[in-house]
């Protein structure tokens, strides 16, 4: 056991270096709860045992001296905590198929504490509904209290909260955050279908179900206990239940039910879905909040600033909310609190890596405060007129920025409290906009905004013409804080429009966006869209459409040239999307992208996906003008570098089509006679993680044939392998076999073409004169074909090297 | 209460050193145990088996690192633990994904020199992992002696996971390299 001698050897490293290591690591913090990821969730584990401390002083109070194994577990034994020293097999979880016992509470002094601990943590204006049970969680023979909060409106503290009685008092243990947005407590929950019921993990052990309208433990037992028959018996959901962390994987088939089955998965459904994909990006709404700890930090740090007492605070009547920094969906830290009684103003925080900071006040009278910048504005919704705010939080680079519609409202007893109603910014360079979702009047503030903006009231018509369109694109690429980047950016996912989830109409979501943008040199090549809207999902993926699409050219700041390219195809005109109303044109989003061709001349390809086409348009820059190339005139050996594989760049993400990638390059090339075959990729990733690490994930695949250095005939090659949900297709290739990529097969009645994908069937061509086509169906092709390294092709002849068997073939 | 401080009550006999232990460096403990284990009953089990092993360790042991004293006992009883309970199958943790990866330094068919001292070989690897930059040196340590998972591991040092798995492959390579030119392989 080689590797094992060296893993056990790491152990002595020195330990100046595991002290570096560990420096600083905060989930090494015993002042922080220990947090176990899987997957994009987070569980907080609940400790069930009395911390050994308290063993140990219960065994000095019994004058027991502890100095080996037996004596610690006889110690731990005394006191309740036998399952602290025993392995976790041998602990008294209850059955999965014996129910516990659920009593109602017989304590209602205790019950009330224990109530007020909670009603304190929700505004005063929440109608909360509080429903009890009593049940020994911890196994420690002492049953706890558990109160489920099912509140009127808002979603955060939609949970079960866990209360010990320890000396009389209360002492919470925990809490199942029902709300699977919520960061804190136990937050795995699966809606089983057809039931309003509820299914939650709880401290890797317990499972539990519980409804809507209350709290109803069905099972108690540990997971792992329960086979995924069973799981699926009592859930209706396939969970692999081994390992025991792997909750998460919900199969496609599940996916399948919601997404292309009668039932429109609703939102928060959906949101909760999206959570199980490690990888893709969290989305919440601006509703949720970062967390109880943090809320009370922010509190805290208000009380310490003005020297109110914190209880004054916890008592008030006030609300809050939570803005999306960086556009992507994800309310990642800044949130305003407001309606305090004893204090006026809206105040921000911001939870970020070092904790909870204060980022400034607004003045509900419109003034500034501290740093931020607050332009006070009117809407009347014909039911009234409303002051609202536009509020800006700029960082201290000038690098992204932050605008927020916040509406003022008043309560009858004169407090004021603030919604979000939208959200703009520009993160690193890129804009993003996002309305808030629970917001009836979102396009109305988006038209005056953009009003604001533009100076320019569009009344009637969303959309903008193409003057306007001009003057967006104009002033975007003027604008004085453009983050150049160093070399070509393809990061053409446009997160920044994370506004519209499954809605079942169109969403119009901005007059103009940009979409993606490639800087290249001096020159900036963007993607702009016009009447931009989103279809909802298909699938994991959202989708967006615009009306028309530009592309515009600029060079140091100075906007040079504008097309309009938008496709005359339109794609998505069956299937899922006729649900829809129809097809829509273009799609764009994560199914367009910006590749860097050359720089000599400077050449891009714009590249527009669905499911059976690719639709690529390569534009030149020519005296600073765009000029739409043909694909076809490209010489290949101008257009794809060699794979270098030290440039293989860092991914951020499990999930294709994310992260940093690679731009387009050749991955093999086999020759044969007088012609030269090219597989290229306009896009590459390295894959990590639980696909398997030293992987390139390569999409976009082109086999080019070459004669004499030209392009003969070229073709896409657009695999079903991996397929997220029939949407992006991509190929795993293993970087130890790139030269095993492409071949040339000669058969008897003539040549075939072999692409190996690792993943998935191989790929065939037939070899004819100056071109190719593909063998079909395939599929037919590839069970006959069993080609391998274990076989060897002589004539229409496979033979099994191993067997000797021989297969011969009628192609 | 200082490292030193409690090692001291340690060497007095002391029973509160358990208990300051617990509170300093008990979640510490956990994480790495859990790394491991996979498993966080038999995480909190095998802590209390490494405080029981510090105990009976100081004396005579008077560690130099109290935490790293504590992360080593925790890994060494947590990988005993881990055998113990999949002597048999495979189970969950990071053990099986870790032994894989160290299998490619091993994987050419030589062995650690049965000729070579164990120590001898620590000392090449320690000697490596001292002209690592940090980041790589951390990176690696994490990965390979606290059995950090690679998200764990981007998430604490700002990288991303793709960062955090291409250091790890290509410190592999060097260590690989290090023990071929320093004769262990």
């Amino acid at each position: 056991m080689k590797k094992d001698e060296l893993f056990d050897l790491l152990e002595n490293v020195d330990e100046k270096y595991i002290e570096e290591a560990l420096h600083d690591y905060d989930e090494y913090d015993s002042t922080k709860p220990i947090v176990v990821y899987e997957g994009k969730t987070r569980v907080t584990p609940m400790k069930i045992i009395a911390p050994i401390a308290a063993c140990l002083a219960v065994a000095a109070a019994a004058g027991l001296v502890f100095s080996n194994r037996d004596k610690i577990t006889r110690i731990l034994r005394s006191n309740g905590s036998a399952t602290s020293v025993t392995t976790s097999a041998a602990a008294p979880a209850a059955s999965a198929a014996e129910p516990a016992e659920i009593k109602q509470p017989d304590d209602p002094e205790f019950v009330d504490k224990c109530k007020k601990i909670i009603t304190d943590r929700f505004s005063s204006d929440e109608n909360v509904s509080l429903r009890c049970a009593m049940l020994d969680m911890d196994f420690d023979g002492e049953d706890e209290l558990l109160i489920s909060v099912n509140p009127s409106r808002g979603t955060h503290t939609y949970g079960v909260y866990v209360f010990k009685k320890t000396a009389g008092k209360p002492s919470e243990l925990g809490s199942f955050a029902l709300n699977h947005e919520g960061d804190f407590g136990f937050e795995d929950l699966y809606k089983t279908p057809g039931e309003n019921s509820y299914y939650y993990y709880f401290n890797e052990r317990y499972n539990s179900t519980c409804d809507k309208e209350g709290m109803k433990i069905v099972t108690v037992g540990k997971f792992s206990d329960l086979s995924g028959e069973e799981v699926y018996e009592r859930t209706g959901l396939n969970i692999t239940v081994d390992p025991v962390f792997n909750l998460a994987e919900l199969n496609d088939n599940y996916l399948d039910q919601y997404y292309n089955g009668e039932e429109r998965v609703t939102r928060q459904e959906f949101r909760r879905l999206w959570k199980q994909y490690p990888g893709l990006p969290e989305i919440s709404t601006p509703q949720t909040f970062f967390g109880y700890d943090a809320k009370a930090e922010a509190l805290d740090i208000l009380a310490e600033k003005y020297g109110i007492s914190r209880d004054e605070l916890s008592n008030t009547s006030r609300s809050w909310t939570v803005t999306d920094l960086n556009g992507q969906g994800l309310p990642d830290g800044v949130v305003v609190f407001s309606g305090f009684d004893k204090l006026p103003n809206i105040y921000a925080f911001e939870d970020g890596e070092d904790g909870v900071e204060f980022l400034g006040e607004l003045n509900v009278k419109g003034e500034l405060l501290d740093n931020i910048w607050i332009r006070q504005m009117t809407y009347d919704d014909g039911n009234g007129t409303y002051p609202y705010y536009i509020t800006a939080k700029i960082d201290d680079e000038n690098k992204s920025s932050e605008y927020s519609v916040f509406r003022i409202n008043e309560r009858e007893n004169g407090s004021l409290w603030s919604e979000e109603l939208l959200n703009y910014g520009r993160d690193g360079g890129e804009l993003f906009f996002r309305v808030g979702d629970h917001n009836a009047y979102g396009d109305e503030f988006l038209r005056e905004f953009n009003k604001y903006r533009v100076g320019y009231d569009h009344e009637n018509n969303m959309k903008l013409d193409h003057e306007i369109m001009l003057a967006l694109i104009s002033n975007y690429c003027a604008h004085e804080d453009i983050n150049y980047y160093s070399d070509f950016d393809d990061s053409a996912t446009p997160e920044f429009i994370s506004a519209a989830y499954a809605d079942t109409h169109r969403d119009l979501l901005q007059d103009a966006a940009l979409f993606c943008r490639a800087v290249i040199d001096d020159y900036e090549i963007s993607l702009f869209g016009e009447g931009v809207f989103s279809t909802g999902y298909r699938g994991l993926d959202p989708v967006y459409g615009a009306d028309k699409l530009f592309v515009a050219l600029a060079k140091n700041g100075e906007l040079l040239d504008v097309l309009e390219i938008t496709p005359e195809d339109e794609y998505y005109t069956d299937g899922f999307f006729t649900g829809f109303g129809g097809g829509f044109t273009p799609i764009i989003g994560k199914y367009l992208q910006v590749t860097l061709v050359s720089r000599d001349p400077h050449t891009v390809n714009l590249q527009f996906f669905n499911e059976n086409n690719v639709e690529i348009t390569t534009f030149a820059v020519e005296n600073d003008k765009l000029v739409k190339v043909k694909q076809s005139n490209l010489k290949i050996s101008e257009t794809y570098p060699k794979l270098d594989m030290n440039d293989i760049p860092a991914l951020d993400s499990y999930y294709p089509n994310r992260g940093d990638s690679l731009a387009a390059a050749e991955l093999a090339s086999e020759k044969y006679g007088e012609y030269e075959l090219r597989l290229v990729s306009d896009k590459l990733y390295t894959y990590t993680g639980e696909i398997g690490e030293g992987k390139i994930l390569a999409t976009d695949l082109a086999l080019m044939l070459c004669k004499n250095g030209e392009i003969c005939h070229s073709e896409r090659i657009i695999t079903d392998a991996n397929t997220i949900n029939g949407a992006v297709t991509v190929n795993m290739i293993s970087l130890d076999k790139l030269d095993e990529l492409i071949s040339f097969i000669e058969l008897d009645d003539g040549v075939v073409i072999k692409v190996s994908c690792e993943d998935s069937d191989d790929w065939f061509f037939r070899l004819k004169e100056d071109g190719f086509e593909p063998i079909t169906p395939r599929e037919s092709y590839d069970n006959r074909v069993p080609l391998s390294d274990n076989y060897t092709v002589n004539g229409n002849t496979v033979i099994d090297n191993e067997t000797q068997l021989r297969f011969t073939f009628d192609f | 209460m200082t490292d030193s401080e409690i090692i001291e009550l340690y060497l007095q006999r002391d029973e509160r050193a358990i208990a300051e232990t617990q509170s300093l460096y008990g979640n510490y403990c956990e994480k790495i145990a859990l790394n491991i284990l996979g498993n966080y009953q038999d995480a909190q089990e095998c802590v209390n088996d490494t405080y029981l092993k510090v105990w009976d360790s100081i004396p005579p042991q008077h560690p130099r690192i109290f935490a790293a004293f504590l992360a080593k006992i925790t890994r060494n009883r947590a990988i005993s633990m881990y055998r113990r309970l999949h002597a048999d199958k495979r189970g969950s943790g990071t053990v099986p994904l870790i032994l894989d990866e160290l299998e490619d330094i091993v994987s050419d068919g030589t062995d650690v020199s049965q000729n070579a001292e164990d120590r001898e070989v620590i000392a090449a690897i320690n000697r490596f992992l001292g002209e690592l930059p940090e980041k790589n040196r951390r990176v690696f340590v994490l990965r390979f002696v606290c059995c950090e998972s690679v998200r764990g591991i981007a998430r604490q040092m700002g990288l991303s996971e793709n960062n955090v798995s291409v250091t790890l492959n290509r410190t592999k390579k060097q260590l690989k390299q290090h023990l071929k030119k320093e004769g262990y392989l």
